[in-house]
Formats: structure tokens, C-alpha cells, sequence
């Protein structure tokens, strides 16, 4: 009796510590940041302060004036394995996190088009088969050595050279001048130019650096041109970047520093982000983004994958094969209330293999719209009903809201007469999956695409095309081959833009080959006091990072970690 | 005694090996194809002849038996291969994040083996009173509680909320000691949690047990004071089957430390192997159970000899 008295006081006791402690921490949503001043252009309003003579995907720079100072936190969740040398091996996460040291040949402006970077200009010489490009005067690399003719010429000669497959149809490279060097090609790509903004192409580092370092070495410490320049790098930690005084655009950049911070799971980064710890987040789920934009803070999105549903069609005897089943099954999606549902927004709906803005998209495609009289009409004449309903297995790549979306495509696959069983699995799952064919069973399709063209045509070659890797159980169309040979064959932008539509018609109209249902976009979320930071506008490889300031620099947010100055593994 | 422990050793060897085929098979049988998931998208960049001689340099065309075989060749020679994900051998990896686990989980060893026989003690000793049913509440939440789920309730509410810690990481202690000591504070409670508290009650049973002996009331009867009944008297026995769980708990703490280390973001072989297996990242992932089985085997060993030691009856049986 005496031991439950004293039970109870505990008890009591712990609950007023508890309650005392939850008011305590119950204070108002703590500003991001570092707290410091709502952005302004007072301090800085008398100012002249140098604008970037670049153009880059996020568009022209915001009306306000961009104050000095301050280090931006980005936390990822993907460590890089080689930031420094594009010739060699690349991961996915390299790509992203390379740009702030290093520049190419060309960038990348909104539309996805290419424009002058490292090079001011090029001359195409479709008779003689080559590009002379004009390269910018007054750059120098990080190490102080001067960016020319022949250093662009050693690190073109490199991708040629190396690892993967880019410049290929370069047969040589001339140094015309120290600041022009001339390619000749074995054929003009329409896309040649573009590429060398890509993610894979085109960066340029020091040669100096190169042969001082070592090939390992240069993999995690960047020698580039790029406004910052390689501080350090903690394995698994963090990698930080620093102003370059020496950058050839004087004046910029505006930061003092770029963090990249690496966070493995989600919860620990949006708190460390709520926390005011960070001022940009990699990859936000979709209700922490809505959570946050109501707080004010800026959602990138960048269009990264086109989903859809592909399925065995080389099996006579297996539903899908069926051209009026396909056609039933994506009548039978309501595609916008599933999407926009789930997603908030953060995602679309389309049917096509493009969003609406995109280069590919044909606004001359019939589609599926939802439509589930016509979607049971279609499946009755193969068998198919309600009452003798398709039992099928659906491999998709699982998440939260992706396992609601499919719970709710169940739903409506389900009323007209398929029986979904889904298998969400997770990336690697799914991926061996769609490389090895999934026999008698409906498998997720992801077509990568966001938004740059070259990007399509790369990813068409990849999980559409005669020779492709993925989906081998599709069975491509005549009409379809022709269309694609004339893509590969088109000779300008324009030509291939419209390439690209026609074959989108055959995909969807005509074949029907694949169901799409979603643009799957990456989210990155940015704090009020980060501006004109392009990273994740319309790719996360290609963005002008000298543009990037903050508003309340004087309080930059708790450094973690003292200094660091190792480089992993050498 | 020395023949026992060389018997030791032996068996531990073969636990190693079956650890190692184990695992080996497990990661095999899942879905995935390491070089692609760490390619990405970036793999439509390659042509199809490049992927495979990545493919062969890594070992994954050959049969799966051959791969092990060549693997265990290699951890003999002590070559522990090559990680697709990090691109750096997996010995470097592990130099690089085994301190910062050991770092974590000495600390949560030290914590728990002092807290929690403590705590035990107090429980047995006060038994019946405020003090033991407190002790015990709290040793039943310490098991039952996630270890992840409390370690993000305490990240919230001590980093984001509070803001009296740091959310995430981990700083050596050479480079900034106070913000080492900062950020270990959550993860260190949140692993030693579960080792406190099963040694809490482990330490209480056996006090319990060790209080009703009759040397112990002969001591009770000659008039010694609490103090010296309990540490003289008690604690030595009461403590024999504490060392044997305290041995228990580095495998607990090493399996804890994946999820702290995940939760809170700690660049150490935990983490490493969460990823590891989320990449299929097959080498890093064999290396660091090969390490971790050692580390576990090795303890154990010295478990008993510490067991052996503490009770002469066990000493004298191995004659």
C-alpha cells in the first residue's frame, strides 16, 4: 500500500517535469537560418553589387539585391564518389554536388537550350563536319593556372578517352589558338552541344592539378574554374566548398562558403533543416514539403522520372499483350485524383511519356482519359470482367504515398475487372525487375526525363529502343522502329522535338505500349534567407551557384564539426 | 585454461566462416544489381561492353560460389575488396568508421555497466519500496522502447525543439572535444538504453537471489553495516551473471548501433552497413559483419575468461 502511495507522487511528479518540459519546447516554429533578418536590401540597397553575366536554368536572378556573406547548408543524402574527374566512373550523386567548382564549355539556360559558359560561342560547320568553340578569356583554374585552348583540348581528349561513352563521334581536336579549339566529328549530333552541359561531358579541370594529384585523388578534390573552390572533404560527413577570390567573374560569388552536409535518413535532416541547422534540403518527402512551403519556404521541383505501368507482351497467351487491354487498363486509371491526392500537388498526372511543358509532349495525343465504362468495354471483349476478373501481380518501387497511390489504382483497376496484387519492393528490387523482364506480371516503368532533351533521347535509347536494357518483354511496333530511326536521323533541335512527339503518339495513341500515370518530381526545399539558388530548377547537374546569396549572413547557421582537412581514402 | 580458450577460438573461427556464408547467401537472394543502383541514371551514359568490363572488375560475373571463395581468398590475404558505393577499398572504410562505432558503443558500455548494476542494486536493496518499482518501470521501458523511435523523440525534442544539442553527427574528439561530447549525448543514451536497463534487472535478480544466501544473513546477523554487506558480501556473487550479460551486450550494441547510427546520422560501421545493404553494396557489407563477428566472438572469449576469474569454482573446473 505504502509502495503504490509512493507510486503515485512519482508519478504525479514525472507528469508536471514532463508537462514543464513540453512548454518549454512547445515555443513558436523556431525562423530558419539562424534566425538572422528577414532578407533585405537595405544594408546593401547603395550598393553596386555584379550580376552574373551567365544564364542558367533557374532563370534571371530575383529583383533583390544580393548581400555578401554567410555559408549555405545543403544537407544530401548521397555521398559522392568523384566530383573531380568526369572522365572516370560517375555515381548519381557526383553530378550533383560538382558544379560549384566546376564549369563547362556550356550551361544550360531554362529552356533546357544550350548557352555559353566556358565557351562564348561555337561555330558549326555541318559541310566539313566540325565545332570550333571560342573560349573566355581570363579564366584560371583553382591552382592558379590559366584555363586555354589546351587545357580544354587535354580535358576533351580525356572524355573522349575514358571511361564512358561520351564524344564519340569526335574524331579529333585541334588547338587552333589559345583560346579556340576546333573538334571534327564523325557526324553532327543534333544533341552534341547540349551534352557537353550535361552531368557527364564537358566539365573542365585543371590538367596541372590532374597530373599533380594523382587520378585518385582529383576524384574527391575538384580543380576546376567554378566560383568555389575544394576546402575539404569528411568521408560521410561533409563536403565544403569555398569562395574562389581568383573567379573570372569578378565580384562573385556573393557566399562565403557552400556546405554539403550528409544526412542518411530523413527525419534527422528535416530537423536538423527545422532546426535552422541547414538552409537548403535535399530530396523533402511530399508532406514535409507541404509543411514547409506553408512556413515559407521555397520548393524546387525538378522533374525527374515519367512512371508508368509496362507488363509482359512477348506472351501471346498474357493479357497484356492484348492492345485493347492496355488500352482498358488506362482507361481504367483516374489518374488525377490518385496523383494530385496522394502528392499534393508535388506531382502530376499525364498519360503521355512527357509533362505538358516538356519538349516531348503532343498536345495532338488522344490519351486515356479516366474512364471506366469505355476501360470495361475494352476488358470485356478479352475475358475480362468483374465477375472473371485478371489476377495479376504489380512490381512497383514502394514508399508511403506509393503504396496509397497504388492502393487507390487497386481500387479503380478493381471495378473494372483486375485484381491487382501488389509487390512493392524496394529500388534494387524493382530495378532487377524491369532489367530482367517481369514474366506474366505487370512491372512500375520509369522513364528518366527531366525536361532536357538530350535527356529524352538518352533515356529513349535506353528503355525504348531496339537495343535497350530494360522492359525487354515489350514488343516494339513496326511504326514505332521508323519513328525512332527518324529521331536518331533528325538533324536539328526542332526536327527531333518533333521526332520526339511522333513517337510519343505511336507509345501511347497507337501502341499503347506503355501506361503512364505520373511526372515523379524531386523536391528540394530552401529556407526564406536562401536566394537565387538555382540548385534543382530544372536539373540538379547544371545550376549557377556564384548567383546564390543569403539574407541574414551575419547569423549563419551552428557549424557542426570542428575543422577537417583529410580526403577520404588517399 | 589455455586449452580452453584455444578451443574457444577454434569454435569462434567457425561461428566466422557460417557468419560469412550467411550473409553471403542473404545478400545474394536479394533483388538489385549493386552496379546499376550506384550508377543511377548515369549507367545510359555507358556502353553496354563498359558495364560489363565494370561489372568483371568487380567480380559480379562470375558464379556466386566463386565470388565467396575469392572473397574469403582475398580476407585471408587480408583484402576485404572493393566497395561499388564508395568506390574505396572496404578496409579503408572500415579504418575510417570502426573508431567512431567503438567510440559510441564504449561509451554506451561504460554508461550501461554502470548504471545499470547500480540501478539493479538499489532495486533489490530498497526491494518492495518506491525505489524498486521505479527502477523497475523504467528497466521494462528501457526494453521495450525502440531504440530508433526514442532517439528521434529525444532529437526532437533536445535538438529542434530545446535546441540544448546538436541534431546530428559526429566530431572526433581531436578536432573539437566539447562538440564531441555534445553530439554523442543523445546517441550514447539512446544505445546504452536497452543495455541499462536488461542489466538493471539482471542486476537485481541476482542480488535478490544472492541476498537469501545464508552467508549473507550470517553477515546480517554479525551487526556489519548495509554498506559493507552489500559490497563486500553481495556484490561479487550478485556480479557473475551482470559480467556474462555485460558480454551479451556488445552484440546488442553493435546491432543498436546501425539504427543510432542511421538516426543520428554517425559515420560509423553501423551506417555503413544500413547502406550497405540498401546498395547492395555485397563487399562492404560482408566486411563489416566479418569485423563485427570478431569484435563479438573475441568479447565473449574474454567474458569467460573475466568469468573465470571472478569465480574460482569455474577457474579450478578447467584443471
Amino acid at each position: 500500500m505504502k509502495s503504490r502511495r509512493w507510486l503515485l507522487v512519482l508519478g504525479c511528479l514525472l507528469g508536471v517535469v514532463l508537462l514543464a518540459v513540453m512548454a518549454v519546447g512547445c515555443e513558436e516554429e523556431a525562423t530558419p537560418g539562424g534566425g538572422g533578418d528577414e532578407g533585405t536590401a537595405t544594408t546593401a540597397a547603395a550598393v553596386e553589387v555584379p550580376r552574373s553575366v551567365l544564364e542558367g536554368p533557374q532563370g534571371p536572378p530575383s529583383d533583390d539585391v544580393p548581400q555578401y556573406g554567410g555559408t549555405l547548408v545543403l544537407l544530401h543524402n548521397r555521398v559522392p564518389t568523384n566530383i573531380g574527374a568526369f572522365f572516370m566512373k560517375t555515381g548519381f550523386a557526383d553530378v550533383q554536388q560538382c558544379r560549384y567548382a566546376l564549369e563547362g564549355l556550356t550551361g544550360l539556360n531554362s529552356k533546357g537550350d544550350p548557352i555559353p559558359q566556358l565557351a562564348t560561342s561555337w561555330d558549326v560547320d555541318d559541310v566539313a563536319n566540325t565545332i570550333t568553340f571560342h573560349l573566355r578569356e581570363g579564366v584560371t583554374f583553382h591552382d592558379g593556372t590559366l584555363f586555354d585552348a589546351e587545357a580544354a583540348k587535354w580535358n576533351l581528349d580525356m572524355y573522349r578517352n575514358g571511361e564512358k561513352k561520351d564524344l564519340q563521334d569526335v574524331v579529333s581536336i585541334e588547338v587552333v589558338d589559345s583560346l579556340t579549339v576546333k573538334l571534327t566529328m564523325s557526324k553532327i549530333d543534333v544533341n552534341f552541344i547540349q551534352s557537353l552541359s550535361s552531368s557527364s561531358a564537358g566539365k573542365m579541370i585543371s590538367p596541372t592539378a590532374y597530373e599533380t594529384l594523382g587520378a585518385e585523388a582529383i576524384k574527391l578534390h575538384p580543380v576546376g574554374t567554378g566560383p568555389f573552390e575544394f576546402e575539404s572533404y569528411e568521408p560521410n560527413v561533409a563536403l565544403k566548398y569555398k569562395k574562389f577570390e581568383g573567379y573570372w567573374q569578378e565580384g562573385l560569388p556573393y557566399l562565403d562558403g557552400v556546405e554539403i552536409r550528409y544526412v542518411a535518413d530523413g527525419v534527422a535532416a528535416l530537423t536538423a533543416y527545422k532546426a535552422g541547422e541547414a538552409q537548403a534540403l535535399y530530396d523533402v518527402g511530399v508532406t514535409d514539403a507541404a509543411e514547409l512551403e506553408a512556413l515559407g519556404h521555397t520548393i524546387s521541383t525538378r522533374v525527374m522520372t515519367i512512371w508508368g505501368i509496362a507488363g509482359d507482351m512477348k506472351s501471346s497467351s498474357f493479357p497484356y499483350s492484348k492492345l485493347e487491354v492496355r488500352q482498358g487498363l488506362s482507361y481504367a486509371l483516374d489518374r488525377e485524383t490518385a496523383v494530385l491526392g496522394v502528392y499534393e500537388g508535388f506531382n502530376l498526372p499525364t498519360d503521355q511519356l512527357a509533362g505538358e511543358n516538356m519538349q516531348a509532349w503532343n498536345s495532338a495525343i488522344t490519351g486515356y482519359p479516366y474512364d471506366p465504362v469505355k476501360a470495361k468495354e475494352l476488358l470485356a471483349k478479352n475475358g475480362i470482367t468483374p465477375e472473371t476478373p485478371w489476377k495479376i501481380t504489380m512490381t512497383y518501387i514502394s514508399g508511403p504515398l506509393e503504396d496509397d497511390l497504388w492502393a487507390m489504382f487497386q481500387e479503380d483497376l478493381r471495378e473494372v475487372g483486375i485484381e491487382l496484387t501488389l509487390n512493392g519492393t524496394d529500388y534494387a528490387g524493382w530495378q532487377q525487375k524491369a532489367m530482367n523482364g517481369a514474366k506474366n506480371e505487370l512491372v512500375n516503368f520509369a522513364f528518366s526525363y527531366n525536361g532536357i532533351e538530350m535527356q529524352y533521347s538518352t533515356s529513349l535509347v535506353g528503355n525504348l529502343s531496339p537495343d535497350r536494357a530494360w522492359y525487354p518483354d515489350l514488343v516494339l511496333s513496326d511504326a514505332f522502329d521508323a519513328a525512332y530511326e527518324a529521331v536518331m536521323a533528325a538533324t536539328t533541335r526542332e526536327d527531333r522535338e518533333l521526332a520526339y512527339q511522333a513517337l510519343n503518339k505511336i507509345i501511347i495513341d497507337d501502341d499503347c505500349c506503355v501506361v503512364p500515370f505520373l511526372v515523379l518530381r524531386n523536391r528540394v526545399a530552401k529556407s526564406p534567407d536562401v536566394h537565387d539558388y538555382g540548385f534543382a530548377e530544372l536539373t540538379t547537374a547544371e545550376f549557377l551557384p556564384e548567383t546564390a546569396w543569403l539574407s541574414g549572413a551575419a547569423n549563419p547557421p551552428t557549424t557542426l564539426g570542428g575543422a577537417v582537412t583529410s580526403v577520404s581514402g588517399n | 585454461m589455455t586449452s580452453y580458450i584455444l578451443r574457444r577460438l577454434f569454435l569462434g573461427i567457425i561461428v566466422l566462416f557460417i557468419a560469412t556464408i550467411l550473409v553471403f547467401v542473404m545478400m545474394h537472394m536479394l533483388p538489385g544489381d549493386p552496379l546499376l543502383l550506384y550508377l543511377g541514371e548515369q549507367y545510359l551514359n555507358y556502353e553496354p561492353e563498359q558495364l560489363e568490363v565494370m561489372r568483371a572488375e568487380y567480380g559480379l560475373d562470375k558464379p556466386t560460389i566463386v565470388q565467396y571463395f575469392d572473397w574469403v581468398g582475398g580476407v585471408i590475404q587480408g583484402d576485404l575488396g572493393s566497395s561499388i558505393n564508395y568506390q574505396m577499398p572496404v578496409s579503408t572504410m572500415i579504418k575510417q568508421r570502426l573508431p567512431v562505432t567503438l567510440n559510441l558503443a564504449v561509451l554506451a558500455l561504460i554508461v550501461s555497466s554502470i548504471l545499470g548494476p547500480s540501478f539493479g542494486i538499489i532495486a533489490a536493496i530498497r526491494r518492495g519500496r518506491w525505489q524498486d518499482t521505479t527502477v523497475s518501470v523504467l528497466a521494462n521501458l528501457g526494453i521495450t522502447l525502440p531504440v530508433f523511435w526514442v532517439g528521434i523523440v529525444l532529437m526532437y525534442l533536445f535538438a529542434y525543439k530545446l535546441r540544448w544539442l546538436p541534431t546530428f553527427g559526429y566530431t572526433s574528439p581531436a578536432d573539437d572535444f566539447s562538440m564531441h561530447v555534445k553530439m554523442l549525448i543523445l546517441p550514447v543514451l539512446c544505445l546504452s538504453m536497452f543495455g541499462t536497463a536488461s542489466q538493471t534487472r539482471q542486476a537485481r535478480s541476482s542480488m535478490l537471489e544472492v541476498a537469501h544466501q545464508d552467508y549473507i544473513r550470517t553477515a546480517w546477523s554479525k551487526g556489519l553495516k548495509e554498506r559493507v554487506v552489500v559490497l563486500r558480501h553481495m556484490l561479487k556473487n550478485g556480479l557473475i551473471p551482470v559480467i556474462t550479460t555485460m558480454g551479451m551486450q556488445v552484440s546488442f550494441l553493435f546491432g543498436g548501433a546501425v539504427l543510432v547510427e542511421k538516426v543520428f546520422n554517425i559515420p560509423g560501421i553501423g551506417r555503413m552497413l544500413a547502406e550497405g545493404v540498401t546498395s547492395r553494396d555485397y563487399q562492404v557489407v560482408q566486411g563489416g559483419v566479418v569485423l563485427m563477428a570478431l569484435i563479438i566472438v573475441l568479447t565473449n572469449i574474454l567474458v569467460d575468461i573475466a568469468y573465470a576469474w571472478v569465480d574460482p569454482r569455474i577457474r579450478h573446473s578447467y584443471r
